[in-house]
């Protein structure tokens, strides 16, 4: 059987390259679409997440008149409320950030000095940190500051009495951030004169938990509730919006191109697969004659179909990986160094193509098989 | 040997339903020779399948080697049909893919190599075993789907309009392969227009509209 198979596709060449063509086409659009709708994902994550944290959680006493027109809280609650978010799983928060606020005036311009702590992550995955780490003894100086008192990275300033070393001026940001200066939250909190107190921690929706009905801002106060009830949340919903509405975008894109291209190949496979059953019909009647079952002649046909899965789908993923890493990195400039080949793509497709081969080859081969050789051993 | 009681195959097309068998009853007993003569569409070819296994009648029963053949399942008809039965045909069928050795080897049962070299080297195909379809001459194209008949040392050949293709002397010669198949014990139903298998035969019948019009 496998040579009668081999000879048959090495005799119609053309025909198995045309149907092997199909299946290449399919497979490699399939995983250079996945490999950059997974590359367009990160770099929508990372572009989104670096507009900015969009969730402030800040304590439930606040008067939101003065936040508003400070910037800030001007309650304080305890750091290890922080700590609080680390038991929690499947949760909306994500790279919390604890924070102290505070308008103090350095070299007689009103600055914020603003102290912040590791990230601590919820979900208890490992992810890029949002904001900078900043080391014991150093500062990040405000665009505005360091242009003002034309600060340098390696300068030494000091801070109510402690000597810092400017480790980085940040570019300009366009907000207060640019008449901010911060510092670990341990330091800010000493020289402060606030120790273990925050005013704010600073979070992103992670939108794990939202859906088309539920507003996400209800499930974030609701999980609030549970972990934080001493505190309440406030969304910056154009950046929350804008997330969302990207993501939803790029699920919606994949879903409807999907569908479109699997149907196209399987159209495309199943043409190929008639003409080619067409061509052998009298050599489907020939076997019969020579005792081949219906069951040894399908086998024949699908073990075919099976074979041009298997070869497309090797060719179809080394194609498509190949154009993600040659063209993906171009359109994705943030993310480029995660485009990588995904092993998993070509399990998914050494089991998807055949299978997806063999049906579109199933109903030609099947009324094949069922054909009046009466009629098909008189054709010329 | 053969027995075919009161078939019929009724074929639809355009709306109007057409007898190609009609309630016909055959018998032939095993080592006759057998040819089938009738115009065309009168169901020689029908006739010819239906004894083989290959086209289930609408009525009446086919009973070879003493089997009922179309009460056996598709895959055992199949293995009964390959051990039993060896085809013949008019375009000779042959798979333009396999040489000749592997032509007549595709219809083996278990490895009949070392018997197919010598149904091969019998029929005068000796030196074309490595040669495709497409190189040969119509009448070895023709003794090559004899050797493919003969590969299983069936019981019966059933051969339809097998000199059709050919010019005289390998009509001639095609009809001669059959006789000493015959000869040697076998069975042969063969629909021919010719008369080059009439003094072989033991029996010559002739079909019209379905049904067997002249013994």
């Amino acid at each position: 059987m496998p040579a009668l198979l081999f000879k048959e596709i090495t005799h119609r060449k053309i025909n198995f390259l045309l149907s092997m063509l199909a299946v290449v086409a399919a497979v490699a659009f399939l995983v250079a679409f996945f490999t950059t709708s997974q590359a367009s994902k990160r770099e929508t994550t990372r572009l989104t997440r670096d507009m900015g944290f969009n969730l402030r959680i800040i304590p439930k006493a606040t008067n939101m008149d003065d936040f508003w027109n400070n910037g800030f809280s001007e309650t304080t609650m305890p750091e290890d409320y922080v700590l609080r978010f680390n038991a929690f799983k499947n949760f909306s928060y994500a790279h919390l950030t604890a924070t102290l606020h505070e308008r103090v005036n350095w070299r007689g311009m009103d600055v914020i000095l603003t102290g912040i702590s590791p990230e601590i992550e919820p979900s208890g995955k490992k992810k890029t940190p949002m904001i900078f780490s900043i080391r014991p003894g150093t500062v990040y100086v405000g665009y505005e500051i360091a242009h003002a008192f034309d600060l340098k990275k390696g300068d030494a300033v000091d801070l109510f009495g402690k000597k810092f070393i400017v480790a980085r001026t940040l570019a300009e940001n366009g907000s207060n951030d640019d008449i901010r200066i911060f510092a670990p939250l341990d330091e800010v909190q000493e020289m402060l004169g606030k120790n273990g107190r925050i005013n704010e921690i600073k979070a992103l929706n992670c939108l794990c938990l939202t859906d088309d009905e539920t507003d996400p801002l209800e499930i974030l106060r609701r999980q609030l509730s549970q972990v934080l009830p001493e505190g309440k949340v406030v969304m910056n919903r154009t950046i929350a919006v804008a997330r969302e509405k990207q993501r939803r975008m790029m699920e919606n894109y994949i879903a409807m191109l999907l569908p479109l291209i699997v149907i196209i190949s399987a159209a495309w496979v199943g043409v190929l697969a008639w003409i080619n059953v067409r061509e052998r019909r009298q050599e489907i009647g020939v076997l019969r004659a020579l005792g081949y079952s219906a069951g040894k002649i399908a086998v024949l046909f699908l073990g075919k179909a099976v074979l041009l899965g298997l070869l497309g789908a090797l060719l179809g993923w080394v194609i498509g990986t190949a154009l993600s890493l040659f063209y993906g990195p171009d359109i994705f400039k943030v993310t480029a160094k995660a485009i990588k080949p995904d092993v998993a793509l070509l399990l998914w497709s050494l089991v998807a193509a055949p299978l997806f081969a063999a049906f579109s080859s199933f109903i030609p081969a099947a009324l094949a098989v069922a054909a009046d050789p009466a009629v098909t051993l008189r054709e010329e | 040997m053969i027995d075919v009681k009161n078939v019929s195959k009724l074929y639809t097309a355009r709306g109007k339903t057409v007898a190609a068998l009609n309630d016909l009853t055959l018998h032939v007993d095993r080592g006759e020779f057998v040819v089938v003569r009738g115009a065309s569409g009168s169901g020689k070819t029908t006739l010819l399948l239906t004894i083989g296994g290959m086209l289930r009648p609408d009525r009446g029963a086919v009973s070879v080697a003493g089997e009922d053949i179309y009460a056996l399942n598709s895959a055992k008809r199949a293995t009964f049909r390959a051990a039993h039965i060896g085809f013949v045909f008019q375009m000779f069928h042959l798979l333009p893919y396999l040489n000749v050795r592997e032509n007549v080897m595709v219809a083996a049962q278990k490895d009949k190599k070392a018997d197919a070299y010598a149904i091969l080297q019998q029929l005068g195909l000796a030196e074309r075993v490595r040669h495709r379809p497409a190189a040969l001459s119509a009448g070895e194209k023709q003794r090559t789907a004899v050797a493919r008949a003969l590969i299983n040392q069936p019981d019966i050949i059933l051969a339809d309009e097998p000199t059709g293709n050919l010019d005289p002397d390998n009509a001639a010669d095609v009809i001669e392969r059959l006789a000493q198949f015959h000869a040697a014990g076998g069975t042969v139903i063969v629909v021919t227009h010719g008369k080059g298998a009439d003094k072989y035969a033991d029996r010559i019948v002739k079909l019209e509209k379905g049904t067997i019009a002249d013994l």
